[in-house]
């Protein structure tokens, strides 16, 4: 285990797949995890491990996060965000691991010296959360953007326009 | 404090939201009320209709914590419907990753939310300056927690390996032989920890409560057993609606419970603390005596200290697990199952206690009937119980002490209020 090569880029899904779009995250990685892929580049469902997630963000060179996201923008719109140009409601509080786990974790990392190098957020606001196995149309609708637009930057450095 | 009200709402460093509600007139209290605000969840409601073969699936996303437990829970309760007994080989691999998952679990709750209360930091950010060392020694624990659950179940959480009666893919005896060295330098990590906890205060408190866990004659019970009582008794696990009675308060969407004998009951680390201590591993044992942790421990604050012990019984129980894994080999395994119509109940220890998962199976082995009942739902009228004993304890201190006391109290029982959603909100500017 210890001598596995740790992969310098990781794509994360977040998300509760039993909650509507939440799930969103998870279903997008899945999706990447079946095509091939740059190399250098892991794919992980990170579910909702919220702190946990840390040991699996320390370290990497790159990070690019795929979420549902509340933005107050029409249903199914699929925005790229870079880390920090925005900020994440929440990551001056004291930490919870429930809502917004990701600023925290990237919070605790920033702090250990330990924080990626460049951040990549692809957000959805969702158009039906609630306990339901499934995304709605709208969300479904997106997967496929979500992966070609995580392809297309993984294909640019960090920190070039796409 | 003499008059006035403590009014805590979305508590934070627990699982999820939870408000703490205090009044308090004339020096004397008036009412107090843990409320538990989000929406129910309909779990039991989305597995009907799903094949016996997917339940574990679908509900090791319940919790992003005790996926591992919700997981083995559910399989459990399946593998019984269906009159399936997993072979040895499934069993010692399901109680290896459930430690993992412990080791996992309590240390995010030791480390990260409940260490800042006692260190007097708001959060496990500014450790990161003050006690650096400790922090480091957490993650260490955490990461190899991590691996050890992705190494077994082939993922750090919501395990995707572990299905009815077997494995899908097993580890390699190379793979288990470094994990045991890995899990025998992680005793050294968790002994650090051991004596961080040595040194910090314990508010002194006690009330007499029940504690419920499981007990197993040959073992500290994490994966099977009968529903064991500090009050005395076992109950099978298949009779568990005799010993836990589920009911709702109008104030609180979350279920609670109450046991046949008593208004309320605890349950998780302390509880099997309180119900097992003989059967800790040697090291265990010493931990808890350097720790002054002694059965039966009524003190609520010590539910985390007991998760500290327990985080060395589960590294220290894994070496023997492991040497037994090594000891008779590993092999593939005829996984096959007859499905048929059947009722099953299946109990696990999750990191924050006694969980039941209960499915009645049609003959094409779909889910007619599901219950599940979590641990943090049976402590939230012990919590509260807990509370209108502190109170008027601590009724002469300032009103921030009593508000710290009562987060303190809560956080304590390590609760998983919603451990479901985690919905970024993101701020243009």
């Amino acid at each position: 285990m210890e001598n596995v090569e740790r992969r310098p880029i990781l794509v994360l899904g977040l998300g509760n797949p039993l909650y509507g779009d939440d799930g969103f995250g998870p279903v997008v990685v899945e999706a990447l995890s079946r095509l091939e892929l740059p190399a250098g580049v892991e794919v992980l469902d990170g579910g909702t491990a919220g702190l946990g997630l840390l040991p699996a963000i320390a370290g990497r060179e790159r990070l690019l996060v795929v979420d549902a996201a509340e933005m107050g923008r029409p249903p199914g719109t699929l925005v790229h965000l870079r880390w920090p140009e925005v900020s994440l409601a929440g990551a001056a509080l004291p930490l919870s691991l429930h809502q917004a786990g990701l600023a925290e974790v990237l919070a605790l990392a920033e702090r250990l010296g330990w924080a990626p190098k460049a951040v990549d957020v692809f957000a959805l606001q969702p158009a039906f959360l609630g306990w339901q196995r499934g995304l709605s149309r709208p969300a479904q609708e997106k997967v496929a953007e979500a992966v070609a637009a995580i392809l297309a930057a993984l294909r640019v450095p960090a920190g070039c326009e796409v | 404090m003499k008059d006035g009200k403590i009014q805590v709402h979305y508590l934070t460093r627990v699982e999820g939201h939870g408000n703490i509600h205090v009044e308090i007139a004339g020096g004397e209290l008036r009412s107090f009320r843990w409320e538990i605000p989000e929406a129910p969840r309909f779990f039991e409601a989305m597995v009907r209709g799903q094949s016996y073969a997917d339940v574990a699936h679908i509900t090791s996303r319940i919790c992003g914590i005790c996926s591992i437990g919700h997981t083995l829970c559910a399989l459990q309760a399946v593998e019984n419907a269906l009159g399936v007994r997993p072979s040895e080989q499934t069993l010692l691999l399901r109680k290896l990753i459930l430690h993992g998952e412990t080791v996992q679990s309590h240390i995010l709750h030791a480390g990260y939310l409940a260490a800042p209360d006692f260190l007097g930091a708001p959060s496990v950010v500014p450790l990161v300056e003050s006690h650096r060392e400790v922090v480091l020694t957490i993650i260490r624990l955490h990461r190899l927690a991590n691996e050890w659950c992705d190494l077994i179940g082939g993922r750090t959480t919501h395990p995707i390996n572990a299905v009815v009666n077997g494995w899908t893919s097993l580890p390699t005896e190379e793979q288990l032989s470094a994990l045991r060295k890995r899990i025998e330098a992680g005793l050294a990590d968790a002994w650090a920890i051991v004596e961080v906890f040595r040194t910090l205060s314990i508010p002194d408190f006690r009330r007499d409560t029940e504690y419920l866990a499981l007990k197993h004659p040959d073992e500290y019970a994490f994966y099977e057993g009968d529903i064991a009582s500090t009050d005395g008794g076992t109950t099978p696990v298949p009779d568990y609606r005799k010993k836990v009675i589920e009911f709702v308060v109008p104030y609180s969407t979350s279920k609670r419970a109450r046991s046949d004998r008593r208004p309320s009951y605890a349950v998780g680390a302390l509880a099997r603390f309180n119900n097992n201590y003989e059967q800790l591993s040697p090291q265990a044992k010493k931990a808890a005596e350097a720790l002054s942790l002694r059965p039966v421990c009524t003190n609520p604050f010590m539910n985390t200290v007991a998760q500290v012990v327990e985080v060395v019984h589960a590294l220290e129980d894994s070496l023997h697990l492991i040497d037994l894994l090594l000891a008779r080999g590993l092999c593939r395994e005829d996984r096959t199952v007859e499905v048929r119509a059947g009722h099953g109940v299946g109990a696990v220890e999750v990191p924050r206690g006694l969980l039941f998962h209960e499915y009645t199976l049609d003959e094409r082995g779909l889910v007619v009937e599901a219950n599940m009942v979590i641990p943090t739902g049976q402590n939230h009228q012990n919590i509260e119980d807990d509370m209108g004993a502190l109170i008027p304890q601590v009724i002469e201190r300032p009103q921030e002490e009593i508000r710290l006391l009562l987060e303190m109290l809560v956080r304590a029982y390590d609760p998983c209020i919603s451990c479901s959603t985690h919905l970024l909100e993101v701020e243009f500017h």
